[in-house]
């Protein structure tokens, strides 16, 4: 008996176990009931469900799932949709890979030209919330055979494309590949540029051609990163809504989260929650087999090697045109879809490019009334904008607060006890947020906190409800920098001030902070870019009195009045690159360490 | 069978920064050559110029009498084309295929036909003892074990010439002898050149046929360790070789006939070379192995400073006034700290160093001056 | 990782529990509120006026919030709290309806305080969601019912918005007025993939003009068009009970395109060079009058009575109370003064926060107030005329069979 005592007070004598226990609770609460109440909700009645169910609202049905997996409606209602999610993800991990991937092998690899500016701009998709991209591809491409009317593309070139270049599939897979490229980068490029270029001086002095040495060798050692991209980018494209309902909208390409978004907001939310059960089912899935494929047997550890190894491929005569082709691919993803927001936000007509149809009105003008489509002043003299911009930054920043140091936190403790099966479950559980597709999450808070649970206040429609969603959402990417930031930090560093009596919190603040103090303040920079950016996980908690700019935007953007909705976009990118390059700047911090490549 | 002719070989990194400068040395057919020196001496860079895998800045390289390498002719053979093994200093095991895998990829290059591959994998495994893990990742080998994976996979093409960079270096201490034995036996039984780079004198002393001692980028001796030994061009050698290392003490020079009066302020030794060289006064470095100071009955008076035995002898440091000297004394023997003993030279071994140049003179005996 | 499986089993294994459990009854339907307002007499005229609970609503002395789908009650809120009753504080969103169902339902549901008057449309769900499980409730007065008269019922009219066939004009490849004289041009193959409405799945007016479509009445006018347009008997699809199915299948299946806002649409629209057309509110072709051709004629006009049946539908967007409501009668106010020609014009002198003059509905194509005796903006056409070539929103017979044809188009679509 006091022996077990003693065991109990031994392992909450450490800190970490501490962190951990109060990780499993709070984590529980906030990440397993939801999932939880997720699959309760796929068995009840909802208020907009009463007249096809005929129940009262509340009480157990089937119908849901009888309707989803009924032969009448499963093929319209799941099987097209999952078909599309997947294909669209599926190949969406494809386009990031390989354009993430080259970039990644010409950046580190090779002596291409303009590394630096290059490097800087190809996280800008990632920057900039998700469907803009894909509201910038539509104005890009749009065209008469389509719309009626031509974007701007057609209005340089002469150029008509073809309707599934400008809408449904080929699309949504190019822009949702394209905003996560930078994932792909920053993972593919760390281990490209940590690996030891011994192991493929030993395939060429084994006579190895270059093809076979990059297929059979530098493929497979950066497959591990290959792995997690397609991780993240897959449930990232699986729970992306707003690309495929830009994009698919007008053709009618279904997919999983449209069809959940009409589900939730139309007659029958339970099959919406069924849907996004499915979609973390199918993410969970291929999380499960990434590791499998991965193993445990073939380490990677001997991977790195001394960096001073590294050799640079010569790219002799292509040196020019491949930095030229790489120079023209960046501009097209990050600089041209900035161009197109400013263009648009300065037409005062949509749709004439004219010189003379060039106006400052909307970031400047005065509202001109209800028969025109200014009819609210230009955002950069408009009270509404300011008020939203300090209500974004006011949510972002606490966001990234709160993910970054739960994620710090979370790294430190779950590195300290690796291996141990407590630190297994919270690793897990700091993950599972990130499978949640946003749009039921935030349903699900909603209607978890908008009743008072014991000492819990009622949080509807406060500020704090969208930082603790905000903060949970975000906590997955926080914690992996932080897990990878303290792997890389030996515990001898620690365990020298244990042994001088150094207290806990001081050996925090004195010692782990100052040394992993860029990769702490990086873990604070994702999730401040990532709530900026953010909607979907917003849309629906958002109240009248604390919007944010991703609602306004698109609040304008559902009104028509475009040249706003652009000027907002435009307004948002520019904010967080602002501050993306002021903590870059004063501390070593950046996007890259924070995804930890 | 190839030898290696490397002539004014040139490396530059970046802008000014010289590893290698104007190296000439010939490796032949057979030989086992270590290319010693300190970290950082152009050792490794030079054996990987030999591989091909990085490019010398000015020179040529000769295979026989085929030119891999010449900057003025612009011939640059790449590696795959050189026909050479190379065994890798962390080993370079590719984690994600098994041994077997490993062993048997370069074969596959080779276009080897597939029951050659398979057999040739299983001979080369049991040669190097490690059958039972063919199947195995990397990860799941101990050290040892992946040293001998890597060089399996090395020899396994047979290659002529063999270059290993400091492949002993992550193995602990009695690994590190055992492999040091089934490398010599390897240098013979498959009959190539192996070129071999150390930053451990013992190791190339052990090992090689002959030594390529590199001191910042510069070639300073080249022949067989126990010449580098015994007749060390000059300080640098001498001292870089053995351990306990060699003396060296201060001494004034005037000529008296044949021979060298040496003084310093607390001995006077007469030095006579073993062949007559031209003598003059001035200063001069004597180099005095601790093996040759021989504790004896009488001599030159001492304090024991330090006495470490190790059983099969002793190592110990004695003081006369303030020069202290390495000495070896053979058997089971210890001294007490402090105590006085007496020391003598004998033999013929002594180097006699030019003060200013650093340059060996000349060898010699010694005999105490009252 | 490996344990996120077993860990998403347990999950499952917890929650078919819960649901057995809950089975019983663990889980109350929306309990009603307290002060139960769905026994409030609707179907009774109010007897209280709009001086008393003016005077009332100043007395409660409580904060006024107002929901609304439309911009200009926002508006017309600051007018009026700045005349009638300066000293106490409002605010007034803009929020789409879908967002306000959920909000409103939420609000009241948990007791929070929220709106105490909403503007909205999509009568369907309004009814469904909000009106039968007590969160909201209709109410009118005397004052009202002598100005909106039948339209005081099921929902009180405030506002109707009218959605018309819409189309380009310009070139000689564009439409020209009076070209279109039958909605089934819309499932021509000729027209095919020129014909946009925003999605019925998100804007629950479009869904309810569908629904409201596969009535008895209108199916049978729509099966004489169809006679009048292809010039013979329309030969129903098997899995179509009416014309009015028949003529949503042949709709999807003309490859219709489906916009994210009306606006958007219309400028798309406005710009083609080539025939285009959609189901749009009236409100955009005067926005798009801006953008003129060089003859002076719009880019953008709209049908009027050449249509068969229809050139469109009416919809209303309705007044309704909140039943947790903090000022209910200062929001009943406010909603009696919107019926007065001061409320839906403004009088030139009042003003709203920002100082400008109050301008309500002036000049607005697309709004007609449920007050017939305020007139409409100049060239547009009055409500009652309107009505006669349009479909007008049947709330009760779109919340019966809503969910019927939403089913009909998710096999179709």
């Amino acid at each position: 008996m006091k022996k077990r005592w003693n065991r109990i007070k031994t392992f909450f004598s450490k800190p970490y176990n501490i962190l951990l226990i109060a990780f499993l609770i709070v984590l529980s609460f906030l990440v397993v009931i939801p999932l939880i109440s997720i699959v309760r909700d796929t068995f009840i009645v909802h208020s907009a469900e009463k007249s096809r169910v005929h129940q009262a609202v509340g009480t157990f049905t089937t119908y849901h799932w009888k309707r989803l997996f009924g032969a009448q409606f499963s093929k319209s209602l799941l099987w097209d949709p999952l078909k599309h999610s997947i294909v669209t993800s599926a190949w969406a991990c494809v386009v990031s890979i390989l354009i993430g991937g080259s970039f990644a092998w010409l950046v580190s690899r090779s002596d291409m030209r303009w590394k630096k500016l290059l490097t800087k701009l190809f996280i800008f998709p990632y920057i900039m919330p998700s469907w803009t991209l894909g509201l910038a591809w539509k104005n890009f491409f749009k065209n008469i055979e389509i719309t009626g009317s031509n974007g701007i593309f057609h209005s340089f070139t002469g150029i008509t494309v073809p309707t599934w270049f400008a809408y449904g599939e080929f699309p949504i897979i190019i822009v949702t590949g394209m905003h996560y490229a930078p994932f792909a980068y920053i993972l593919i490029g760390g281990i490209l540029h940590n690996m030891d270029a011994n192991l493929e001086e030993a395939a060429i002095i084994l006579k190895t051609s270059r093809l076979r040495m990059f297929l059979r060798i530098t493929i497979p050692i950066v497959m591990p990163a290959v792995l997690s991209t397609i991780i993240l980018v897959f449930s990232g494209a699986m729970a992306s809504f707003a690309t495929p309902q830009f994009l698919g909208l007008p053709v009618r390409y279904y997919v999983l989260t449209t069809e959940l978004y009409a589900s939730i907001n139309g007659t029958n939310p339970g099959v919406g929650y069924i849907l996004a059960m499915i979609m973390i089912l199918i993410s969970v899935i291929i999380m499960f087999v990434n590791q499998r494929l991965i193993g445990n047997r073939k380490s990677y550890a001997t991977v790195t090697g001394k960096s001073a190894n590294i050799s640079i491929f010569h790219l002799g005569i292509w040196r020019t045109p491949v930095s030229i082709v790489a120079f023209i691919v960046v501009m097209c993803m990050s600089v041209i879809p900035l161009v197109t927001f400013a263009l648009e936000s300065l037409l005062s007509y949509t749709g004439v490019y004219d010189f003379n149809n060039l106006t400052l009105s909307f970031w400047i003008g005065q509202a001109q009334g209800h028969d025109t489509w200014q009819s609210e002043s230009g955002i950069l003299r408009n009270a509404e904008v300011y008020r939203t911009l300090w209500n974004s930054l006011r949510l972002a920043f606490t966001c990234a607060l709160g993910a970054g140091t739960l994620g710090f936190l979370a790294g430190y403790s779950i590195v300290r006890r690796r291996g141990s099966f407590l630190s297994q479950v919270v690793e897990n559980l700091t993950f599972i947020p990130y499978l949640i597709p946003s749009m039921a999450f935030s349903a699900i808070y909603l209607s978890m906190f908008a009743t008072k649970h014991g000492i819990i206040p009622s949080l509807y429609g406060s500020f704090a409800i969208l930082a603790l969603i905000g903060t949970i959402k975000y906590l997955p990417m926080a914690s992996r920098s932080g897990v990878n930031s303290m792997l890389q930090l030996s515990p001898e560093i620690e365990e020298a001030g244990i042994i001088m009596g150094v207290p806990w919190l001081k050996r925090m603040t004195r010692i782990i902070i100052p040394i992993e103090k860029t990769t702490i303040v990086s873990g604070y920079l994702l999730p401040f870019i990532s709530a900026m950016r953010e909607l979907s996980l917003f849309v629906i908690l958002v109240t009248a009195n604390n919007r944010v700019l991703t609602t306004l935007l698109l609040f304008y953007d559902e009104k028509g009045y475009t040249q706003f909705s652009n000027a907002v976009n435009l307004l948002i990118i520019i904010v967080v690159l602002l501050i993306n390059f002021t903590v870059e700047k004063l501390t070593g911090a950046s996007i890259e360490k924070g995804v930890g490549g | 069978m190839p030898t290696i002719k490397l002539v004014n070989i040139t490396k530059k990194f970046g802008k000014g920064s010289l590893a290698v400068d104007k190296l000439n040395m010939e490796i032949k057919n057979g030989e086992f050559v270590s290319l010693l020196g300190p970290s950082g001496c152009g050792k490794t860079t030079t054996l990987r110029m030999i591989a091909g895998l990085e490019t010398p800045t000015e020179g040529e390289i000769y295979f026989d009498d085929e030119c891999v390498f010449s900057d003025e002719k612009g011939i640059n053979l790449s590696p795959d084309k050189r026909n050479v093994g190379f065994l890798f200093q962390n080993y370079a095991l590719w984690p994600h295929m098994t041994v077997y895998k490993n062993i048997s990829f370069g074969l596959e290059n080779m276009k080897w036909p597939k029951d050659k591959i398979d057999a040739r994998v299983k001979e080369i495994c049991k040669t190097m003892r490690i059958e039972e893990y063919m199947n195995r990742y990397p990860a799941e080998l101990s050290g040892g074990q992946q040293q001998r994976v890597a060089i399996a996979r090395t020899l396994a093409p047979n290659p002529k010439v063999l270059l290993m960079d400091e492949p002993l270096s992550n193995l602990d201490a009695k690994l590190r002898n055992d492999m040091r034995a089934e490398l010599k036996r390897l240098h013979k039984t498959t009959d190539s050149t192996f070129v071999y780079v150390t930053h451990d004198q013992s190791e190339a002393m052990t090992l090689s046929t002959k030594v390529a001692l590199i001191k910042l980028g510069i070639l300073q001796q080249y022949c067989p360790p126990l010449e580098l030994y015994g007749d060390p061009a000059n300080i640098f050698c001498a001292d870089f070789m053995g351990n306990p290392s060699m003396n060296f003490v201060n001494v004034k020079g005037v000529k008296d006939g044949d021979s060298l009066l040496l003084n310093n302020d607390h001995f006077n030794v007469r030095f006579t070379p073993n062949d007559p060289i031209e003598l003059k006064d001035g200063d001069y470095v004597l180099g005095i192995r601790p093996e040759f100071v021989k504790i004896t009955e009488e001599g030159i008076e001492s304090r024991v400073i330090s006495s470490l035995p190790s059983g099969m002898e002793t190592t110990l440091s004695l003081g006369v006034g303030d020069v202290t000297l390495s000495a070896v004394a053979f058997g089971s023997v210890d001294f007490a700290m402090d105590s006085v003993e007496h020391f003598n030279f004998e033999g013929n071994k002594y180097v006699l160093f030019d003060k200013e140049s650093e340059k060996n003179l000349s060898l010699g005996s010694l005999e105490i001056v009252e | 990782m490996k344990k996120l499986l077993a860990l998403l089993m347990a999950v499952l294994m917890c929650l078919s529990l819960a649901a057995c459990s809950s089975n019983g009854g663990g889980e109350t339907p929306a309990e009603t509120p307290a002060e139960t307002p769905a026994e409030e007499p609707a179907a009774e005229t109010s007897a209280e006026t709009f001086d008393e609970l003016l005077a009332a609503g100043i007395a409660n002395g409580n904060k006024l919030t107002i929901y609304s789908t439309h911009s200009v009650t926002v508006t017309a809120l600051e007018a009026f709290m700045k005349k009638y009753a300066p000293e106490i504080e409002y605010e007034g969103t803009q929020v789409g309806d879908t967002e306000q169902i959920t909000q409103v339902a939420q609000e009241v549901k948990e007791g929070v305080s929220g709106a105490d008057i909403i503007f909205i449309q999509d009568g369907g769900r309004v009814l469904t969601d909000l009106v039968e499980e007590g969160y909201v409730y209709n109410w009118y007065n005397q004052e009202i019912k002598d100005l909106v008269g039948e339209d005081c019922e099921p929902l009180l009219v405030w506002d109707y918005c009218n959605k018309v066939v819409m189309y380009n004009n310009g070139s000689d490849n564009t439409y020209n007025e009076g070209d279109i004289t039958n909605l089934w041009y819309a499932t021509d193959p000729a027209n095919k993939g020129a014909f946009w409405m925003k999605d019925p799945t998100t804007e629950g007016v479009n869904m309810n003009f569908l629904v409201n479509l596969t009535s008895e009445e209108n199916a049978a006018k729509l099966e004489a068009a169809y006679k009048e347009y292809y010039g013979q008997d329309l030969v129903l699809d098997e899995d179509c009970p009416n014309a009015g199915y028949q003529f949503i299948k042949m709709l999807y299946a003309n490859e219709m395109m489906l916009g994210s806002s009306d606006s958007t649409i219309a400028k798309d629209i406005a710009a083609a060079e080539k025939p285009q057309s959609g189901l749009l509110t009236l409100n955009k072709y005067l926005k798009s009058r801006g953008d003129q051709l060089e003859n002076g004629s719009y880019r953008l006009l709209y049908a009027k009575d050449e249509v068969a049946p229809f050139a469109g539908f009416i919809y209303p967007i309705y007044g309704l109370q909140v039943a947790n409501a903090d000022n209910p009668e200062l929001a009943k106010a406010f909603l009696i003064w919107l019926y007065s020609p001061e409320g839906w014009y403004g009088d030139g002198e009042l003003t709203i926060a920002d100082g400008s003059v109050y301008k309500g509905m002036q000049g607005r194509y697309g709004d007609y107030s449920g007050n017939t005796s305020n007139p409409v903006a100049d060239g547009d056409m009055s409500v009652v005329e309107w009505k006669k070539i349009l479909v007008q929103e049947d709330p009760e017979q779109a919340a019966e069979y809503r969910a019927d044809v939403e089913d009909f188009i998710q096999l179709i679509k």
